[in-house]
């Protein structure tokens, strides 16, 4: 397990989900949160 | 992505990011039944850079344990895609998040095979459960 050392806050984001609407971090809080970064699928 | 119903009975989000557009975002949550996942499209790779997740070392398709995953992710139903501007050789990161965005755990991928036990990541949540519960 790799602890949070400097990052402690999720960085702020507004990012398009997948039907096309933007997704920002103030729709994040209110619920706990597993965020899978994925790899790159080439 | 096999914990996604235990994700949800612990009133979690699961939040899946893509290095890709939005219309290869729409096609993998297709192909991988995400269900109620927010699935999004980090084509710049904004938040990929915020997290400092990581890009592989040399050689790194010549570990077993890479190809293994490889063969695994096919038979898993994901298939290989590209677009123009891709960084290929982007990796993941698998993160916790609190209700107040306080990240919790974090772990960058070091290959493609390096992810956080689903387990793992439960552990996590049950623990920021009991921790809001006192």
């Amino acid at each position: 397990m790799e602890m949070v050392e400097r990052i402690q806050r999720f960085p702020a984001f507004e990012l398009e989900n997948a039907d096309g609407n933007v997704v920002t971090h103030h729709d994040l809080p209110g619920h706990p949160a597993v965020v899978y970064l994925a790899r790159h699928p080439g | 992505m096999e914990a996604v119903p235990e994700i949800e009975d612990a009133d979690a989000r699961l939040v899946v990011v893509t290095p890709q557009p939005a219309a290869r975002a729409a096609a993998w949550r297709d192909e991988l039944f995400l269900g109620k996942a927010v699935v999004l499209a980090d084509p710049e790779r904004t938040l990929y850079d915020s997290l400092r997740a990581r890009h592989p070392a040399p050689l790194w398709l010549l570990r077993p344990r890479v190809a293994i995953a490889g063969v695994r992710a096919l038979m898993g139903g994901e298939r290989p895609g590209w677009t123009p501007g891709d960084d290929t050789r982007q990796l993941g990161a698998d993160v916790v998040v609190d209700r107040d965005g306080q990240i919790a755990y974090l772990h960058r991928a070091s290959d493609a095979a390096d992810r956080t036990p689903p387990e793992q990541l439960l552990a996590v949540l049950r623990r920021l459960d009991r921790r809001e519960q006192r």
